[in-house]
């Protein structure tokens, strides 16, 4: 049996992606932006991005509008590359609405990502400490 | 050919502001005054980084990205031409558990003579709302192991931070790098005298008579250690001392505010270079109270410079190259420091030494020499790009 290639990719090169259990975390290397996933979006995404085309994409617990919705979300951003139309996605027959949301976190840098407070000792005092050249 | 270097940061330094920075300058200082092309980029005045990764894709090119974020842009890229290094600062995912570990006195240091062994501290509500959790933690120390990975080599300025990465990483590809460059000031007959000696303020308590004791504190209150180790210095070791606390630089209002009524405690704001002498030339000690953090802490060696004697934590001397100046310098884990008796050896005058040791570790000819050690690994095969996708 020969698979068709996934009709949704990883937007490589601009695009990397690190998977973990828990979530993964994308950096669009184009712009700088950082984009994270938990959960059923990360569910979502691993499906999206593996699933060969035509091959129906199901997720557990997630209608077949709001996957289609992420997917769409996906590629909109430059995250997925790839032919939408190309995707089957389900679960057929069943509700099209309820389920779970799939959500997309986007930071506009690491810090953010991390929600950290500043990560730098602060000295704050201008001018000081003098370097020898400025001395 | 001499290659040309590139520095990577996330955004443009500011080093009046942070220590991280101030490193970043102190290098690019060395480094022109040395005759190397150097080139600084902050990746967000850059509109298309793709187009600049396709610049930097050069043979003849030294990268330097500078803290995670400028790392995870280069670790993360197609680059398979230059020769990759990834300034770290600090092991960040390491601070952020002492930070947590400290607030919540949980982990593994809790009992350790480094780590905190007081009462847990969350301190007033919006701090602890910023105490990283375990899967921030989790998630720095991923995207740290990816900056290790996708660079030729990562420097750290703690050999242990160094040793770190390379456990991990299970390859030698972590160095220790000197980072900073604290020049000794000019001889002065008011900082050079000699300390008094033995001043057992435990002993004395703090009805004692005569001059109180100063002490200052060098550091802002937007970094979380720096708040936190004043506020454990005022509460748990200042009662039992007596004396003042002057603390120098930004706090905010609101930082400020929970001291309110506190007469044993003076915040001067930022001061200038001149008023600055002035206060350590006034003062008895330098306090450096850190609880947590990581890397070498810059405001020690600002304290070395300035010739005062200090007491200091585990933390806050980590990193610093042996031996320390003893003359200048009284370590104690936190439990330790209100029955700490504070004298030097032997009443020694601590700017002398203090001097020496900058000048031994701390010099540009030192970062210089680092530096030279760092390029001499380009003759290794150079590291490839990481593989885009970790599942395959």
């Amino acid at each position: 049996v020969t698979l068709s290639p996934p009709a949704l990719r990883i937007n490589e090169p601009d695009v990397t992606a690190d998977f973990s259990d828990d979530d993964a975390v994308l950096i669009n290397l184009r712009n700088g932006r950082y984009y994270r996933v938990e959960g059923p979006g990360l569910r979502a995404l691993r499906a999206l991005s593996e699933a060969p085309a035509h091959e129906l994409i199901v997720v557990e617990d997630v209608a077949r509008p709001e996957l289609e919705r992420f997917a769409r979300l996906l590629v909109d951003r430059h995250l997925l590359a790839g032919d939408v139309e190309q995707c089957r996605f389900g679960p057929l027959g069943d509700s099209e609405s309820g389920g779970q949301t799939l959500d997309l976190e986007e930071y506009g840098d690491l810090e953010d990502l991390l929600g950290l407070d500043p990560i730098h000792d602060v000295e704050p005092m201008k001018g000081w400490p003098v370097r020898a050249s400025d001395a | 050919v001499t290659p040309r270097i590139v520095i990577l940061e996330p955004s443009r330094s500011n080093p009046d502001r942070d220590g991280g920075s101030r490193a970043v300058a102190d290098l690019l200082d060395v480094l022109d005054r040395d005759g190397w092309q150097v080139e600084s980029i902050a990746l967000d005045e850059v509109d298309d980084r793709g187009a600049l990764l396709e610049r930097l894709n050069d043979p003849n090119l030294v990268v330097v990205s500078s803290r995670p974020e400028a790392g995870i842009f280069t670790a993360s890229s197609w680059l398979d031409q230059p020769f990759k290094v990834f300034l770290g600062h600090d092991l960040h995912h390491r601070r952020l558990g002492r930070w947590r570990d400290a607030v919540w006195g949980t982990g593994p240091e809790t009992d350790s003579d480094t780590g905190p062994d007081t009462a847990p501290d969350t301190g007033p509500d919006e701090i602890a709302d910023q105490v990283p959790d375990d899967a921030v933690i989790n998630r720095m120390h991923r995207l740290e192991r990816r900056c290790w990975q996708g660079h030729d080599v990562s420097l750290y300025p703690d050999r242990d931070e160094a040793d770190v990465v390379n456990l991990e990483l299970g390859e030698d590809r972590a160095m220790r790098f000197p980072y900073f460059v604290v020049e000794p000031q000019p001889e002065s007959p008011d900082l050079d005298r000699a300390r008094p000696d033995a001043t057992d303020l435990a002993a004395a308590g703090s009805g004692s008579s005569g001059p109180a004791t100063s002490f200052v504190f060098i550091g802002g209150s937007r970094h979380a250690p720096n708040r936190d180790g004043v506020r454990w210095f005022v509460r748990d070791v200042l009662p039992t001392w007596g004396g003042r606390l002057q603390v120098i630089g930004d706090w905010s209002a609101e930082a400020r505010a929970e001291f309110e009524g506190q007469a044993s405690i003076e915040f001067s704001g930022p001061v200038s270079d001149e008023a600055l002498r002035a206060i350590a030339r006034a003062a008895d000690w330098a306090i450096a109270p850190l609880r947590f953090g990581a890397g070498v802490k810059r405001k020690v060696l600002h304290y070395l410079q300035l010739g005062l004697p200090m007491i200091a934590t585990p933390v806050a001397i980590e990193g610093l190259p042996r031996p320390l100046p003893t003359a200048a310098l009284i370590v104690a884990p936190p439990r330790e420091w209100a029955t700490t008796s504070l004298a030097t050896d032997g009443g020694l005058a601590p700017r002398p030494e203090s001097a020496r040791y900058l000048r031994q570790h701390f010099s540009r000819f030192v970062l210089r020499d680092a530096w030279l050690s760092v390029l001499a690994r380009r003759s290794k095969p150079s590291c490839p790009p990481l593989d885009q996708d970790p599942r395959s």
